[in-house]
């Protein structure tokens, strides 16, 4: 709204009748002046006067100027016949037809006073509204990006003036990165299909900081329902997104640390749980045990098992299965390779597999059936030195952590399992060879005691003989010295497969057929080369190896031939003594130990390697303490390499107690070492903390130490390790936890000091819906302490109520709804009755918070009175509305009696009334051209207040800038031929492509062409030109030799109501609108007008037309809908 | 003032406006139609069906039942559908133009009136053959 009219409106009654008296006094002068000239009857001007005077002073002004005016024209109407005037009939139908159109005028402009009256006290209405509002509300249009108007509270927001906020583009005060946040809905708002939107964005202050706001913006149509601008509510919510932020921020830093510091503790744990657990197990079942059952607790699963490879086939063997609700298949006791199951794959590949059950179906369909009830599985090659030995498979019902670093740690726990396997093996595989070793010892001895025995018996007790040989465990024989048996011990029968010496006797000739002796290699053995023989030649025969075969049975028996010739005084020999030794077990014996010698060589060598790539120092040493071998590991700790020879109890290697031994900062005495008293009590000793000094650097290191005495079969300690684990980093990583930990508590109290001073009420509950904290500002908002009490009866039944009146239900609370259904509320408006029985409106906001590890545990509420705020905005959305109404009943209500006069006139000169008169026809022309002009003036209006509002739709496209202005030169040429002025076109050689609306272009065209005919005296040149584009901008000129324009008025010429020369506006007639309506709708299609003009000399104006494709946002090309539906913000206001 | 042929075309002319009637009436009748006047949509429904005009000037936006209706109402009655109609609207736009032709009218003529130029259009929308 411009001043200008109200101004007018303002002028006190009285002096509102001086024109009705004045304008028809001029008007009749200027008539007079003109000598009753017949075709300048001033009824136009007396017409005009009326309608001024009406328009000024009301109905009673018009209809005074009128009388006056008709009394003006009866003078002038009356004619000289002889010497009487009189009145011929022709001037008094004119008179009549006068009064006629003077009092309709006056009528219509007494009507189109009063209701520019409501007009204008609707606007200040809607003015007080949006002016005092308390928060921060503007007009925003769609063809141009500034604000339309702004009040002081948006003003004081960005610490602009109002002319400064006006000026500037609203992209210029938003904060770049937030200015795309809304664009979209913004199109569509231009566009008619989105009514409002709230979008919370950063604004720019003056000063360049910025301030978060949250904008609801809301369409106002105008009266053809088309978008004519939005309505912006501006809040200021900077300190509830920063604190909201903070919030945010810090309690997700807290939760991560958290989190992390918790996996890291657990995963340290576990690791320390499962090195003490397996460092305990000797035996490979107890290895195995510890393995599943530590798996399976640290990697969260339900069910697992552990196989081991027997490399000698590639086969898998089930060495220990856990936690399966169906029974562990007969088959996966023993599985080959190539098993299609988890396990052999994870063997065969190398590497973990991460099974989902979708996954496990496909490529493991023959495991469904057992492992189908978990959701993932774990397989896991346990590996040592880059070597497969078995593999660990875990299920777990739930997929869990699957994670790289949770998979890492899979990994990392699969291979401290897959050491102490093999540490078990080699073990178990030492043990054995000893065992072993010792037992061929045994039978080794008892062989050579009852060779002893014998040899004994034979030299002592002759009479014994018989029996004693009978009894012997080896052969005893004794035969002629022709080489026949004579006799033969039971352990000899045996040997020769007889079960009496009869039965051999029986035998006895055909000894040389029945029985068949070969070299060990297998070779026969020629009968001159057999034991008896050489015995017999003289040879004294000692542990003759051979195979004794016997042909009849095909039994043979490795034996051995002692054979002593029994000689006479006389030097022959009478008899042959020998002894029989089955040597068969003894070979076997011997070839295990050597094997079991050989293997345990090999497993020496292993846990060599074992040792030297083991992440701890590790000492083992003898029963003495003497070190036998170190880890590689050992020399980094300790920063020296080779480690200085620990003389007597490691005196040289300095250690300290820590901090929380009774010792602490104490030297550690060679007795008090861990591996010292292993050694001497066989105790085994966990994780006992020390700060050993390093070598090289004296730098004092951390670690963990523990010790246990190695005992061989019998129990005896036959020597101690010791392993040391540097945990300076851990310990390190846990103080800044702990650092961490109270940094965040601090946070925390920093927090809720800042929820305390919060504006808005800020309320948490835990998941059983007890309130664990809330802010003072809540117990404010709500008006009832936030703890219901026993005096609860004091504050009446607080809480939610339904539009209905309904109380809310308990479910039915946003935070109820955080808590039961994980879902985030946003600003949801309520109605609540307060402890004071006040229902007021309330803006809540609820959201679920989730620990760690992802578990609901409580939520949290915002929540904000917001009732004044409400009624703010529904109050100007109503107010709007009627404005946006009344202009559309205006725009009808003015036109139509217009119409209604110009169709009376034509069928009055059609002469359907009865003949007219030519003074008649002049009259009633002049009827009609003062019709025209008052509608004229009136779409001015009209079009000013609708271009104001916003009002206005354009359909730009590319348009032909040439074609447009040769198609309006028809209208405009007969103005200048009228005046004459020349008028000079020159439309250019080439097409002249812009984005513009063809109507409105037209429009602004013929204003500029009909000012230049306006205001250029006759005798004048115009010129009207097109210039192809530059920089993006194509041009049309327009130029006169005319009036010009003072270069003071230069800047206002574009203003609504401004004429160059206010004293002029009776001769050059009109609005004072027509170059403000031509700029608006130039700017808006994207363009601008710009003038340049020499008082006296003329003026040259400047329509610039965009030829880029114009922004989107300030275009709206598309046709709108034509149902008025209620706007969206309208509607929601009714319904509260 | 010629008398009235007894041939004179029967127009019915529908419009709420007292003011534009009376335009349209006296123009019409000065070039010899017969004339019926309805003010309201249902006026206009009843005087169709009772006068059978050779043509109906129908205002758009009339009371109770609008131009539209009332157009599309006529032109689905066998009885009614010979009946010439010209919407009679004060939206000079392409799309009024649309819903006319979708309403079954023939033709249109904008407000406000030019008398002589709506005795043409009425002239032409009953064709040469039956102009008085």
């Amino acid at each position: 709204m411009t001043p200008a009219p109200r101004r007018l409106m303002a002028l006190p009654g009285v002096l509102a009748f001086a024109p009705a008296v004045a304008t028809p006094l001029l008007a009749g002068a200027l008539a007079w002046s003109l000598r009753r000239d017949l075709d300048s009857y001033p009824t136009s001007q007396f017409v005009l006067a009326v309608l001024v005077s009406a328009l000024v002073g009301g109905w009673w002004a018009g209809v005074l100027a009128t009388a006056i005016s008709a009394c003006l024209l009866v003078f002038v109407f009356i004619e000289p016949v002889g010497q009487f005037k009189v009145l011929q009939s022709g001037a008094v139908l004119q008179l009549l037809l006068f009064l006629l159109s003077g009092f309709a005028t006056a009528w219509l402009a007494d009507r189109l006073r009063r209701t520019q009256q409501r007009l204008h006290s609707e606007s200040a209405e809607f003015r007080a509204v949006f002016e005092h509002a308390a928060i921060g509300m503007g007009r925003v249009g769609f063809h141009d990006e500034r604000w339309l108007d702004v009040n002081d509270t948006f003003c004081r927001m960005l610490g602009y003036s109002r002319e400064q906020m006006l000026a500037m583009p609203w992209t210029a005060m938003t904060h770049p990165d937030d200015v795309a946040r809304d664009l979209e809905p913004f199109r569509r708002m231009a566009a008619g299909e989105l009514e409002s939107y709230a979008v919370e964005k950063r604004l720019l202050h003056r000063d360049g900081h910025a301030v978060w706001a949250r904008l609801t913006l809301s369409l106002v149509r105008d009266a053809d329902e088309r978008p004519a601008y939005d309505v912006a509510m501006i809040e200021d919510i900077g300190a509830q997104h920063a604190a909201n932020a903070t919030l945010a921020a810090r309690a997700e830093e807290r939760e991560r640390m958290l989190a992390a510091e918790r996996v890291a503790r657990e995963r340290t744990e576990r690791l320390q749980a499962l090195t003490s657990a397996l460092s305990a197990a000797i035996t490979m079942r107890d290895v195995v045990r510890v393995v599943i059952d530590a798996g399976l607790d640290a990697l969260g699963a339900d069910a697992g098992l552990v196989t081991l490879l027997d490399p000698t086939d590639g086969s898998l063997r089930l060495a220990e299965a856990r936690g399966y609700v169906r029974p562990v298949p007969a088959e996966w006791n023993h599985l080959p390779g190539d098993a299609a199951i988890p396990v052999a794959a994870a063997v065969r590949e190398g590497r973990t597999l991460v099974l989902l059950r979708e996954e496990r179906r496909e490529r493991f369909p023959s495991v469904s059936t057992m492992l189908d009830q978990y959701e993932v599985t774990l397989a896991i090659p346990l590996r040592t030195h880059g070597r497969v030995i078995g593999a660990l498979a875990v299920n777990r019902t739930q997929a869990g952590d699957l994670s790289d670093a949770a998979v890492a740690f899979v990994d990392a726990f699969a291979q401290q399992c897959a050491h102490a396997i093999e540490r078990a093996r080699l073990h178990e595989d030492a043990i054995a060879a000893r065992n072993a070793a010792e037992a061929a010892e045994r039978v080794r001895h008892a062989r050579e005691e009852e060779a002893r025995a014998l040899a004994g018996a034979l030299g002592t007790a002759r009479a014994k003989l018989a029996a004693v040989i009978d009894n012997l465990p080896v052969g005893v024989g004794i035969s002629s010295a022709d080489g026949e048996i004579l006799s033969l011990n039971r352990s000899g029968l045996a040997l020769h497969g007889f079960a009496s010496e009869a039965e051999m006797f029986a035998h006895l000739p055909d000894y040389v057929r029945l029985f068949d002796l070969r070299f060990p290699d297998g070779r026969p053995m020629p009968v001159e080369d057999w034991p008896l023989s050489r015995a017999l030649r003289g040879e004294y025969v000692r542990r003759f190896e051979l195979q004794l075969h016997r042909r009849d049975t095909g039994m043979t028996h490795d034996v051995s031939y002692d054979v002593v010739p029994v000689r006479d005084p006389g030097g022959h020999i009478t008899r042959l003594a020998f002894v029989i030794q089955d040597l068969t077990e003894t070979k076997l014996a011997s070839a295990a130990l050597r094997e079991r010698t050989a293997h345990a060589e090999r497993r020496e060598a292993q846990l060599g390697a074992v040792l030297d790539r083991l992440p701890a120092a590790v000492f083992i040493t003898d029963a003495n303490g003497a070190v036998e071998r170190v880890s590689a590991a050992t020399s980094a700790l300790y920063g020296a390499s080779p480690l200085p020879p620990p003389t007597g109890a490691y005196g040289e290697y300095e250690a300290y107690w820590p901090s929380d031994h009774p010792r602490a900062g104490q030297r550690v005495e060679p007795h008090e070492w861990a591996l010292a008293r292993s050694l001497s009590t066989g105790e085994t000793v966990m994780n006992e903390s020390l700060e050993i000094v390093r070598f090289d650097t004296g730098e004092r290191r951390q670690v963990l130490n523990s010790s246990a005495a190695i005992r061989n079969a019998s129990g005896a300690i036959t020597g101690g390790v010791a392993v040391l684990f540097d945990v300076t980093e851990q310990a390190e990583t846990r103080e800044a936890l702990e650092r961490a930990r109270a940094e965040s508590d601090n946070e925390r109290r920093r927090l809720r000091l800042v929820l305390d001073r919060l504006p808005v009420g800020v309320i948490v509950v835990d998941t059983a819906g007890a309130v664990i904290h809330h802010n003072p500002a809540l117990e404010l908002v709500l008006g009832h302490p936030a703890h219901p009490a026993d005096g609860v009866a004091d504050y009446g039944a607080y809480g939610g109520v339904h539009a209905d009146g309904r109380a809310y239900e308990p479910q039915e609370y946003p935070v109820s709804r955080a808590l039961l259904r994980g879902e985030t509320v946003l600003r949801e408006l309520t109605h609540y009755r307060r402890g004071d029985g006040r229902i007021v409106m309330l803006s809540i906001s609820a959201a679920p918070v989730y620990d760690g590890t992802g578990e609901l545990a409580y939520a949290v509420a915002a929540v904000e009175d917001v009732h004044e705020r409400e009624s703010a905005r529904a109050a100007a959305e109503l107010a709007n509305l009627a404005k946006s109404q009344f202009l559309t009943t205006m725009s009808h209500e003015l036109r139509t009696p217009l119409h209604a006069i110009a169709g009376h006139v034509q069928l009055v000169e059609l002469g359907i009334h009865g003949p007219v008169t030519p003074a008649q026809l002049d009259a009633l022309g002049r009827v009609q051209r003062a019709q025209r002009h008052l509608l004229s003036l009136i779409n001015d209006i009209l079009n000013f207040a609708r271009l104001d509002a916003g009002r206005v739709e354009y359909h730009v496209e590319q348009v032909v800038v040439n074609d447009i202005v040769r198609d309006i030169l028809p209208l405009v040429e007969p103005m200048f031929a009228a005046r004459p002025i020349t008028l000079t076109v020159d439309l250019g050689p080439l097409p002249v492509i812009a984005w513009a609306d063809r109507e409105k272009l037209e429009q602004v065209l013929l204003n500029l062409l009909s000012n230049a005919a306006k205001f250029t005296e006759p005798g004048g040149t115009a010129h009207v030109s097109v210039h192809p584009p530059e920089a993006e901008q194509a041009f049309i000129r327009v130029s006169d030799t005319g009036v010009g324009i003072p270069a003071a008025k230069l800047a206002q010429v574009f203003e609504p109501f401004v004429q160059v020369d206010r004293g002029l506006t009776s001769r050059h007639e009109g609005t004072g609108l027509g170059l403000s309506i031509s700029r608006t709708l130039t700017r808006g299609m994207g363009g601008d007008i710009t003038v340049v003009s020499e008082l006296g000399r003329g003026s040259v104006f400047s329509v610039a037309l965009r030829t880029s494709v114009p922004s989107e946002g300030r275009v709206a090309s598309r046709r709108l809908r034509q149902d008025p539906a209620p706007s969206e913000g309208t509607s929601r206001a009714s319904d509260k | 003032m010629t008398g009235q042929p007894p041939a004179a075309p029967l127009v019915l002319v529908a419009e709420d406006n007292e003011d534009n009637r009376l335009i349209a009436v006296t123009i019409l009748r000065h070039h010899g139609y017969r004339i019926i006047e309805a003010a309201t949509g249902s006026e206009a429904l009843a005087l169709a069906r009772t006068h059978r005009p050779a043509l109906i000037l129908m205002d758009i936006g009339m009371p109770d039942v609008d131009g539209w209706t009332a157009s599309r109402m006529l032109k689905d009655d066998p009885a009614t559908r010979d009946i010439v109609i010209l919407a009679f609207t004060a939206h000079a736009m392409d799309g009024d133009r649309d819903l006319a032709r979708d309403a079954g009218c023939d033709g249109y003529v904008s407000k406000p009136i030019a008398p002589l130029q709506l005795v043409s259009e009425v002239a032409h929308a009953l064709g040469a053959a039956s102009s008085p």
